[in-house]
């Protein structure tokens, strides 16, 4: 109630004038609105430049997937080249990160590998936070006894161990990056779920939605302009922290063999492949670990970033 | 209080029985079965002979029937069917304590220096001590674990030979994989810590303490650990459960008879009877642990009744 | 170096002379028998060795009598008719003795009388009658024949559905007892008295006496497995043997441990206080367990191991040649596959040296026959007998994609290979030959193939479903003899499904494994090789071996081709 139409220069120089008590018109209306939500997002902007942590983890997640995305094409090799007596040779000139023990240039397959790493990461977390979001807003929006009956199938579904399931259910639905991503989202949505739903329920009690209630509001534009601007921040930031617990969780699932299959490859694919030579070949091992150190550390750094960013009332 | 707790036990039990409903089926529809994994030179008549032994040729519903009666009249799993004559059981008996030591001592090992760092770079806020934890914490997080255990097991026990590389038995044998799955943890509770200390020294009693002239290391023990050793709780009881299978591949690549590395094994057997009975055990486990924690957390904080907790992924 | 050299001398003296006393109480091994555990061993490790372990102050714990083995499974059960895998046969052996026991000499197995003392054959080689010695079980009771009769009816008894009651199918009416169709008591064998045991079989069988000592045919007391019921044979004291040594410890995935048996037979000869076996899967982990001293030996299965354990000069090598061979078989359902120039094509195609010095970097020989070449039939070395038929099918048709298009004309179908895609199945552990295949077969023939990962249980069940088209995998022979491996490829036979089927290799085998004349048996066993891998049924690539490497002070493990690994005349060298 305190926000008057017009820019104050200075609590100082407040002063009252007749033409203040106008009308507004439907112009300067939308403009209320509007414009505390731009400045929200440039807010949030000018918040992230001056964390230095996060710009560095921005460019480097911009290195990474340009690199995904060029990475294959700057070499004469494709993933798949099969070159005998090339095999096991060490980083040089000619193999940038070596080869394998097929012969194999390892500075091609991190990228073609990064580029499943990263989609699996990023469809996941996608897949994640819109069952979440629908899930969590459905519930809230209703309340009651379906909020009820929805929160306590959620409950359940989170108790189940979660490695538990991603293995049985890769093995059920076979094999190939979709059912990678059904195993690990089965369940992955439920806590975005909470999330939303605790979000919402949070803001619903706010003054501030208490008084544009009060002014007549309706509740779309009160959903539109205040419950989905600002849950946003708090999804975008469990988004970040998302992409790597797919990562990692693809990584995991290789390991035990049940990731992707060849000739299609990943981080965790590669790096676990290398790991029963680590004693020989510590390179094949040390680069796909270092990409998904480096991809995970730039997402841990950039969803601190952004928490910080987005939801100055999370910050901790 | 009653009420709640009741509450909370039936959709634990609900909970539970679910998950195993789920899991009988899901462990049927698992392509290839027990008999693939012994051997390849098996007459069809022995094959037969073999279902029969286990009821595998019964109907589905009448196996899923079956294994309800057994397990609330009897309380028997069944027997395993890779190791003939084990008792699943006695097995989970047998694995359980190794993965359980296991995890306690890594989430020992995680909380206290985790709370140490926090600690620490809380206080040094926006110093160099303070970057370097925050340094270490997040990058415990952000390697995966095979490769922290075979790093450890390569450069401490192989090369070095401080460690045995592999097995199970006298303290020395724990302390690698125990770090190897520690940290984690370390991370996760020093960016705790730290958050939470922040939080309470911006309290209006932690300044007036202070403005009393209250020193530091004594503000410290005096009022943050305490009212920030709290939300770690809620952090430890999942953690716990976590702990059992989640150190698949520790115990792995240490060769430790647990129940992680048990169940990968179990998985690709298909022994279905294993695989049923530790994910039964697991949920079990992990659920009654929430449980247990949101009970007390009720107990120690009235102002919580029902904890937001969150999964913990891997 | 005087010094060295007398100790070296003093060593050899005293090792020797333990031996032979051993030996005293056994007729049939030869003193030769302690020099060396195969021709094979690399010597020239053990002197510099020697020289170092003298001022070394671990010589004094090694002394002990205390042998450490790598292990990479827990075994399954030690109740054998119910189990197959051969980490429970190698740990059952250690306790359990059955009528012989199959022992290298110089590099070769033979079988040595164990329980039984004597024996008598009929001249149909049908009948064999075996005098048991007076032995007794650790816990004191007597070893009876009516102990091997339980045995066996039991591996025969449809109720037990052992998966291993194809390895005695010799036996009279064995099939039809575990089929069900005949009655236990049909079963060829009785004890005629508690000493004299009586076993008749459906042919003659030239290996006999070392199928005798395998695990199917081991005594077992019928009163413990009562009394233990389903759970006999899972824990270390539910299980009672009659051999060497005694199993005093079993942490499930974690390790055995054994002590000598004073109760049994031949005590004297077994030298070995203790012995443990560490269950470690990881080959990394075991192998820097054994260079940290932790373990006695190690097979090493990777050449980059192979190379680091040979060059630090302190171990003694053994390669053993497996009587195993690798091989990629097709479902002959498959139209493409259907048309024997098309598989010929995909086998000539193959370049064996390659595989050899590539992918597995000389640790596998390049296979140009089925048959192992450390299998004999009769005596004689198969290999020599067979020659290889392969490389003359290489030498006959030089361009594999001629041969493939002419197949592909023959079966009507479009002569570009590139339109073909071939799904090969392999397993999701390792797919590096999986992909090395992709790539050969494309380049050679210009097929496309595209890999089909599974589990190894699923590999197992499309198999046997047919429901593959291409895939690859290995197989080892039971016994020393080519039945074992060309079983396999009868008409029925669903261990391998191919859908290939052929009345004269069934007649060729049917003969020959009923027959005792050698000179039929050999023209027979060389004949059907011949059409198996001229017609190209399946294209054998390579013959496993296995590398183990010893510390210089172990001697004498015994590592026979179709038995389990011995270890009662091991002895650590003082």
């Amino acid at each position: 109630m305190n926000q008057p139409s017009y820019q104050v220069k200075s609590p100082l120089d407040f002063e009252l004038k007749t033409e203040d008590f106008a009308f507004a018109g439907a112009r300067e209306k939308q403009n209320q609105i509007l414009r505390p939500s731009v400045s929200y997002w440039q807010d949030a902007w000018r918040r992230l430049k001056k964390n230095k942590a996060a710009i560095l983890a921005i460019i480097v997640l911009a290195v990474v997937v340009i690199m995904c995305i060029i990475g294959p094409s700057l070499t004469p090799y494709s993933h798949e080249d099969v070159v005998m007596s090339d095999k096991n040779s060490p980083p040089s000139a000619v193999h940038y990160f070596g080869t394998d023990k097929l012969g194999r240039d390892i500075f091609t397959r991190i990228w073609v590998g990064g580029r499943v790493s990263l989609t699996l990461g990023i469809v996941g977390a996608l897949i994640d936070i819109t069952v979440g979001l629908l899930y969590g807003g459905i519930s809230s929006y209703f309340g009651g006894n379906i909020d009820n009956i929805m929160m306590r199938i959620v409950e359940i579904l989170a108790s189940i161990p979660y490695l538990v399931l991603v293995v049985l259910v890769s093995l059920v639905v076979g094999k190939g990056m979709g059912s990678l991503l059904i195993a690990m989202t089965l369940t992955g949505w439920c806590h975005m779920a909470r999330l939303v739903r605790g979000q919402i329920l949070q803001i619903k009690d706010q003054e501030y939605i208490l008084a544009a209630r009060a002014l007549g509001t309706s509740p779309w534009k009160i959903i539109w302009k205040h419950l989905i601007p600002n849950t946003l921040g708090v999804m975008i930031v469990s988004v970040t922290f998302d992409i790597p617990s797919f990562i990692f969780g693809e990584a995991f699932l290789s390991f035990i063999g049940l990731g992707v299959q060849a000739p299609m490859t990943s981080w965790g694919a590669l790096a676990a492949g290398a790991q029963q030579e680590m004693n020989f070949y510590p390179y094949q091992m040390f680069f796909p670990a270092l990409l998904i150190s480096l991809t995970m550390l730039s997402f841990q750094m950039l969803g601190d970033g952004l928490r910080d960013a987005l939801d100055p009332k999370l910050r901790q | 209080m009653l009420k709640y707790i009741l509450k909370r036990v039936g959709y634990t039990l609900l909970a539970l029985f679910i998950i195993t409903t789920a899991t009988f089926f899901l462990v049927r529809l698992i392509p290839g079965n027990p008999i693939e994994a012994m051997t390849e030179k098996l007459p069809d008549s022995i094959r037969q002979q073999f279902f029969e032994q286990y009821g595998f040729d019964k109907p589905l519903t009448e196996q899923y029937k079956l294994f309800w009666e057994n397990l609330l009249t009897k309380g028997d799993l069944g027997e395993s069917l890779k190791y003939r004559g084990r008792k699943v059981t006695d097995t989970i008996a047998q694995y359980a304590p190794v993965s359980g030591r296991l995890g306690l001592q890594a989430i020992a090992i995680g909380v206290v220096s985790g709370i140490i760092l926090g600690i620490l770079s809380a206080l040094n806020r926006g110093k160099l001590v303070d970057y370097l934890v925050m340094f270490i914490a997040i990058f415990g997080i952000s390697i995966p674990n095979f490769v922290i255990a075979s790093l450890l097991q390569y450069f401490l026990s192989i090369k070095l030979g401080w460690f045995p590389t592999t097995g199970w038995g006298t303290f020395s044998y724990t302390v690698l994989p125990s770090l190897a799955l520690s940290l984690n943890s370390t991370a996760k509770y020093a960016r705790y810590m730290r958050a939470n200390c922040l939080d309470v020294l911006n309290q209006d009693y932690i300044i007036t303490a202070k403005a009393k002239g209250m020193g530091k290391t004594h503000l410290i023990f005096k009022h943050v650990l305490r009212n920030s050793i709290l939300p770690i709780i809620t952090l430890l009881g999942p953690q716990i459960a976590l702990m059992f299978g989640g150190a698949f591949v520790v115990e792995k690549i240490f060769s430790i008879p647990g129940l992680g590395s048990y169940f990968v094994s179990s998985v690709s057997d298909r022994d279905y009877t294993m695989i049923m009975g530790q994910t039964i055990f697991m949920a079990a486990l992990y659920i009654f642990a929430v449980l247990v924690v949101d009970i007390l957390y009720g107990f120690i904080d009235p102002r919580i009744r029902l904890a937001d907790t969150k999964e913990g992924g891997n | 170096m005087k010094k060295n050299l007398s100790f070296l001398l003093a060593l050899t003296l005293v090792c020797t002379s333990l031996v032979m006393g051993g030996c005293g109480s056994q007729e049939e091994k030869k003193p030769e028998a302690d020099q060396q555990t195969t021709p094979q061993t690399t010597q020239a490790a053990q002197t510099t060795q020697a020289a170092q372990t003298t001022d070394k102050e671990d010589t004094s714990t090694k002394r002990e009598q205390v042998l450490n083995v790598p292990f990479d499974n827990e075994p399954d059960s030690l109740d054998l008719a119910r189990v197959s895998d051969s980490s429970s046969a190698t740990v059952a052996s250690q306790i359990i003795e059955g009528l012989t026991s199959v022992v290298t000499v110089n590099g070769a197995d033979k079988a040595e009388p164990c329980m039984a003392e004597s024996w008598d054959v009929s001249d149909d080689q049908l009948t064999w009658t075996f005098h048991l010695r007076d032995a007794q079980w650790a816990d004191g009771v007597p070893v009876k024949a009516q102990d091997f009769v339980y045995g066996i009816t039991r591996v025969l008894n449809p109720e037990t559905a052992s998966p291993i009651s194809a390895n005695i199918k010799f036996i009279k009416n064995a099939m039809d007892v575990v089929e069900g169709t005949k009655p236990l008591t049909e079963a060829g064998i009785k004890a005629i008295d508690d000493k004299t045991l009586e076993i008749q079989l459906d042919y003659p069988v030239p290996y006999f006496l070392e199928a005798c000592a395998g695990t199917a045919m081991f005594p077992v007391r019928q009163d413990l497995v009562e009394k233990y019921g389903t759970s006999y044979g899972t824990e270390a004291d539910k299980i009672v043997g009659n051999g060497p040594f005694v199993l005093d410890e079993w942490i499930h995935t974690s390790s055995l441990s054994f002590s000598k048996n004073p109760t049994y037979w031949n005590a004297d000869a077994v030298k070995l206080e203790k012995l443990n076996f560490k269950i470690i899967s990881e080959a990394t982990a075991r192998v820097g367990e054994f260079e940290n001293g932790g373990l006695d030996y190690v097979s090493a299965d990777t050449a980059e191991w192979i190379e680091q354990l040979e060059s630090s000069g302190k171990y003694v090598k053994e390669t053993i040649n497996l009587p195993r061979t690798q091989y990629i078989f097709f479902n002959q359902e498959v139209e493409l596959f259907s048309n024997a120039k098309v598989r010929q094509a995909f086998s000539i195609a193959l370049d064996r040296e390659e595989i050899q010095r590539d992918i597995s970097q000389n640790l596998e020989k390049a296979a140009y026959g089925w048959i192992p070449p450390s299998m004999a039939l009769d005596g004689t070395n198969f290999r020599e007998l067979a020659g290889e038929p392969v490389q003359e099918l290489i030498a006959a048709n030089p361009d594999p994609k001629a041969l493939l298009i002419e197949g592909l004309k023959e079966l009507g179908m479009d002569e570009d290979p590139s339109k073909i895609t071939i799904q090969l199945m392999c397993r999701n552990t390792t797919t590096v030959f999986a992909e090395y295949l992709q790539h050969n077969y494309n380049a050679k023939l210009g097929v496309n193939i595209e890999l089909d990962p599974v589990e190894w249980p699923v590999f197992q069940e499309r198999n046997r479903n047919l429901d593959y088209e291409m895939g690859y995998k290995s197989y080892g022979a039971d016994f020393n003899d080519p039945s074992s491996m060309m079983d396999l490829w009868i008409t029925g036979t669903k261990t391998v499904p191919t859908a290939w089927s052929s009345p004269t290799y069934d007649e060729l085998l049917t003969t020959a494994e009923k027959s005792i004349d050698k000179e039929l048996r050999a023209k027979n066993f060389v004949e059907a090789e011949r059409i198996v891998l001229e017609e190209a049924t399946i294209i054998p690539y390579a013959y496993s071996t296995s590398n183990i490497f010893y510390q210089p002070y172990v001697k004498n493990i015994m590592n026979p081709q179709f038995t389990a690994t011995l270890f009662k005349y091991a002895y650590i060298e003082e």
